[in-house]
């Protein structure tokens, strides 16, 4: 055989080789999703979705692990998934610096980055998935101000500082309230925690601030703050409060009338998973995809169902 | 009493002197013992107990560093954050945000971790010797966690409770820096000493390893803990062990303020190494000089040079402490001897003798039967609680004195003014007491018989009779009945008197009691009314005796007036002559016995017990009655033995009795005839069974026999159930007094429709026959 013919025969066996491959087998895939906090249930629940639709895809492994919130825990979780073969993470990034610090050497192996409603600080990962965190802040300042006739203080109660979503919930909201001159915030950093939310309130109320309305980052702060109103002989009814998740003791506040609005607020799981596949399968997908979100009140209460 | 008084106080004395003499001599061995041989001991112990002290110390101090750095190394946060920064941590382009925040997190375990155990430091590096955090225990024991940081590539010392970057002095880093430095490595898990400027750091290195699914390992970092021997630790143990210290470093610094002036340089290389204490010989080496003993021992640095450890005594002031501690102990000598122990004796004396004294006194009182309380033993102390005892002990025994006097009062009072004679003699016939009646009878008071006997006292006849069955009472322990009869002024007096033992608690007899009643009245009442009974019974039989005597009268008569027909006729042949004159002397002979036989029948006397024929006494009575009974048309019917035996007694009381009897027996035929009984029988009968020691005589009715409500009373005097007029209601009780005073007995009961009487007689086994029938 001539050597200029061996060059193209070979490369023409190798991709009948691999076709072959592809049409005896399925591509086995191994799929990684070290979650933050598992003790915060809309976290708990975006895992499940997450195991759910992977379960659809019988030719992919999956693997979990719960940090408890600890960074460095996150941090060897992730290593762990590496070290187990991993080619695709699922991030919900509590420190997006720490995050992004692991993540950009986990880029340079290969290893893609499917963020879920947390972003990063650097630009290493395949795509972003979430509601519009930004969008919602901003909605949720409009309706809150309408509500309170444009004047009064509104108390919010943050979540973990250093996240994306958190951060976006803050701006959002505080542009929708650029046209409300008259409408003051008292911000208090409850970490997205119900136990911390009890803490925040107690403590604006024994400084003795007042407050109109309550903006709450996620609807676990927006149940601490209720009941650490109600500890304090106050009704909760009578405190406007707008948060975001859409839980199911949200939902029946709401009915009650104990709460004014919520946010749903999609896990973005089943997305994920379809970009995910996506990926490891050569396709191209957005950088951003925004998953709808929908402002639930007593008037639609009733029509739409918690996510879990 | 005085012999007692004295001996005390003399072994008071005795023992005083003897304390003396030993509390001196005590002194001067001590005085002695300390001047010699014990402060020099002293400063060596002191010495080899400080240099076992700090030996311990770094044992216990080196087994901490080996097994806590260990557990701290092998937490998985540890791992996970040590990790991290190992991994990711880059100087030139250093993230606070990230890695400030968890060295932050390590810096608050290492010293929660170090303070629990004590490590005066504890720090982590990663596995290129960068320190992460670091826990120490500063100069002044202030504590100072923290953590390196990079600021432009610079390190930079952050202290996690100022967060002031800057606010650490140039004296705080070098301590951090020389106490964190692991430059000159060494083997993990092995303890290395190296010379600081504090002193000497003992430390050791544990490697932090993360372990991979695929099994790989990885050294990520290092566990650094360290323990300091320093200034502090020498003053803490030479405190502790009262002696001075000093702590040598190579480069000749020296901690501790014990000068080692006086050290050649030969002692410190004679110094063996650091040891516990030895049981053979000392674990340093010792150096004497004038007033001062030292004791060095060395220890291997690291780098191969050597650091010293010096304990010092200084024994000039040892003896300057001693000498003054000679003085007080000799003053309290000398006090105790001089002045407590008089005192004590004194005390001794006041507090016991004298109340013991008064408590005999008291003790002796009552004794002699006085129940006076003893006063002045009001406390609680012993002596008062024994005399409070005594006290109510008095109280006791004299409300039992009152008692036994009422109680004797009582008897008193009893024994005066009963009917009966009394006395009580012991068991050797003394009288112990007599009572009034006794008093009385005799004509002598119970204090002149007192303690005597009764033949001191009486005439020999009436003290046989004091003193009859005393023996018995004595011997077998029973009380005896018996009657007595004492020859008095006015005459004779029976008693009825009943002699008892009386027993002490034990059961012993211990006297004896005899009590007597005079039935002298009644004894004569009693003849009388046999005599009167009699002669009652001799009135009711005079008819019978009337026909008894009349039927012989007759035949005399009539064979009188046919012999004077005859003889008025003629001629009486001799033959018919001597026929009738023989049948009249024969009908005389038989009025003659009955004659003599009533005549016997009437006397009184009761006479002397002889042999009896009980055949003859039925024979006797039955012809007294037999004919009296025929007229009543009563069968009588006389069932006797062929032979009997005799028995004793009096045949005409007997007799008396059987007659009694049969009157009763008709009487009662004749009271009940019109009761539907057809047969009217009287039935005598002897039974004499040889098997048998008594005779049995009965005598049997129809008479309807005797109602059973009085058949138990039938006996006694003057009970009767016949018409008034009819009878005395003495036959039965005279009867049965009878028979009884004879040894036999009478009894009674209802048999085939009329009463049975049953006499039985012991018998003499005397036998007679009987000849007729």
């Amino acid at each position: 055989m001539k050597p200029f013919l061996i060059r193209p025969l070979a490369a023409l066996f190798a991709v009948i080789v691999l076709t072959a491959q592809a049409i005896a087998a399925e591509p086995e895939f191994i799929i990684g999703f070290p979650e933050d906090n598992m003790s915060n249930v809309w976290r708990k629940e975006q895992m499940n979705e997450i195991r759910e639709e992977l379960a659809k895809h019988p030719n992919v492994k999956f693997l979990m692990a719960d940090a408890g919130g600890d960074v460095a825990k996150n941090i060897a979780d992730i290593e762990t998934m590496v070290a187990k073969g991993a080619q695709l993470l699922f991030l919900g990034p509590r420190n997006p610096d720490a995050i992004g610090m692991v993540v950009s050497r986990l880029r340079k192996q290969g290893i893609h980055i499917v963020l879920l409603t947390r972003k990063l600080n650097s630009e290493d990962y395949d795509t972003y998935i979430s509601p519009d965190d930004f969008k919602i802040g901003y909605e949720a300042a409009l309706f809150l101000a309408k509500h309170l006739g444009g004047s009064g203080q509104i108390l919010m109660l943050e979540g973990v500082q250093s996240t994306t979503t958190a951060i976006q919930r803050k701006d959002g909201f505080l542009s929708g309230l650029l046209n409300y001159p008259n409408i003051n915030i008292i911000s208090k950093v409850a970490d997205y925690s119900r136990a911390e939310a009890i803490r925040a309130i107690e403590e604006v109320l024994l400084d003795g601030q007042a407050f109109d309305a309550i903006y709450a980052h996620n609807d676990d702060m927006a149940i601490g703050a209720r009941m650490a109103l109600r500890e304090n002989g106050i009704d909760p009814g009578s405190i406007p409060t707008v948060s975001i998740d859409f839980l199911p003791e949200t939902k029946v506040a709401i009915a009650k009338g104990e709460q004014l609005a919520s946010f749903t607020y999609p896990t973005c799981g089943k997305e994920g998973v379809a970009a995910a596949i996506k990926i490891l399968n050569g396709k191209t997908v957005p950088r951003f995809i925004a998953v709808p979100f929908k402002l639930i009140t007593k008037e639609n209460v009733g029509e739409v169902e918690p996510i879990f | 009493m005085t012999g007692l008084k004295i001996s005390f106080h003399y072994r008071l004395l005795i023992f005083w002197l003897g304390s003396v003499v030993a509390a001196l001599s005590l002194v001067g061995m001590v005085y002695i013992y300390l001047q010699n041989t014990y402060l020099e001991d002293i400063s060596l112990k002191r010495i080899e107990n400080s240099f076992s002290i700090l030996s311990a110390e770094i044992e216990e101090r080196k087994k901490l560093l080996l097994t806590k750095t260990k557990s701290f190394a092998e937490n998985d946060d540890h791992k996970n954050i040590i990790g991290m920064i190992d991994t990711y941590q880059d100087i030139e382009n250093y993230l606070p945000q990230v890695f400030d925040l968890e060295k932050k997190r390590l810096a608050k375990n290492l010293a929660s971790h170090a303070m629990d155990i004590g490590f005066d430091h504890l720090s982590i590096h990663d596995s290129k010797t960068i320190l992460a955090s670091f826990f120490i225990k500063g100069r002044d024991a202030n504590v100072q966690k923290g953590f390196l940081s990079f600021l432009g590539g610079m390190p930079v010392f952050i202290l996690i409770d100022n967060e002031k970057k800057i606010a650490l002095s140039k004296e705080d880093i070098l301590d951090i820096r020389e106490q964190t430095n692991i430059s000159h490595r060494h083997n993990s898990f092995s303890i290395d000493f190296h010379a600081i400027r504090r002193g000497i750091k003992m430390e050791t290195l544990t490697p932090v390893v993360k372990v991979f699914p695929n099994g790989s390992s990885n050294t990520v970092g290092e566990v650094h803990a360290t323990f300091l021997l320093d200034e502090r630790l020498v003053k803490e143990i030479s405190i502790k062990t009262k002696t001075e210290a000093a702590l040598l470093l190579p480069n000749g610094t020296s901690f501790g303020g014990l000068k080692t002036d006086l050290l050649a340089p030969d002692d410190l290389i004679k110094a063996p190494p650091l040891s516990p204490r030895v049981d053979d010989g000392q674990n340093f080496h010792r150096v004497s000089s004038d007033g001062f003993e030292f004791g060095v021992t060395r220890i291997a640095l690291s780098d191969g040079q050597q650091a010293y450890f010096i304990f010092g005594s200084n024994k000039a002031e040892l003896a300057q402490g001693f000498t003054s501690l000679e003085w007080a102990i000799l003053a309290v000598f000398v006090f105790t001897i001089l002045v407590v122990a008089p005192a004590g004796a004194y005390y001794l004396n006041r507090t016991f003798t004298s109340p013991i004294k008064r408590l005999m006194s008291g003790v002796e009182g009552l004794r002699k039967g006085g129940h006076e309380h003893l006063a002045g033993f009001d406390g609680s102390d012993e002596l008062s609680t024994l005399a409070q005892s005594i006290n109510s002990m008095s109280d006791s025994i004299h409300e039992r004195e009152m008692k036994l006097r009422e109680s004797e009062e009582r008897f008193r009072a009893l024994a005066d003014n009963t009917p009966n004679k009394l006395h009580i003699k012991d068991a050797k016939g003394r009288y112990i007491l007599i009572n009034r009646k006794s008093e009385e009878l005799f004509g002598i008071t119970n204090e002149e018989v007192k303690g005597r006997t009764a033949s001191d006292i009486f005439p020999n006849e009436i003290s046989e009779v004091f003193d009859a069955h005393d023996h018995i009472v004595l011997e077998k322990g029973e009380a005896v009945e018996a009657e007595e009869e004492f020859h008095l002024a006015d005459g004779v007096h029976t008693f009825l008197t009943v002699k008892f033992p009386i027993r002490d608690s034990d059961g012993n007899i211990i006297a004896v009691g005899a009590s007597g009643f005079d039935i002298t009245k009644r004894k004569r009442a009693e003849a009388q009314l046999i005599q009167s009974n009699k002669l009652a019974t001799l009135g009711e039989v005079t008819t019978g005796i009337a026909h008894e005597l009349n039927q012989p009268l007759n035949i005399i008569h009539m064979v009188a007036e046919s012999l004077l027909d005859e003889v008025e006729d003629g001629d009486v042949p001799s033959n018919i002559l001597t026929e009738k004159l023989k049948r009249i002397e024969n009908q005389v002979d038989r009025a003659s016995a009955i004659i003599k036989h009533m005549r016997t029948f009437g006397r009184a006397e009761p006479g002397e017990l002889e042999e009896v024929d009980l055949n003859e006494v039925v024979r006797g009575t039955v012809g007294l009655v037999s004919q009296q009974l025929r007229l009543s048309d009563i069968d009588l019917i006389v069932d006797l033995p062929e032979t009997c035996r005799k028995v004793l007694g009096q045949q005409l009381q007997l007799e008396q009795v059987v007659l009694n009897l049969l009157t009763n027996a008709r009487d009662a035929i004749m009271t009940n005839k019109d009761t539907g009984q057809e047969v009217k029988k009287i039935s005598v009968g002897i039974v004499d069974d040889p098997e048998s020691e008594d005779v049995i005589l009965t005598v049997t009715d129809t008479g309807g026999g005797i109602a059973e409500n009085v058949i138990d009373h039938i006996f006694e005097p003057f009970f009767t159930t016949k018409e008034v007029g009819h009878g005395t209601g003495l036959g039965l009780s005279i009867s049965y007094g009878i028979i009884t005073e004879m040894g036999g007995h009478i009894g009674a009961n209802n048999e085939n429709g009329g009463a049975n009487f049953t006499i039985v007689m012991p018998t003499t086994n005397e036998t007679s026959r009987q000849d007729d029938a």
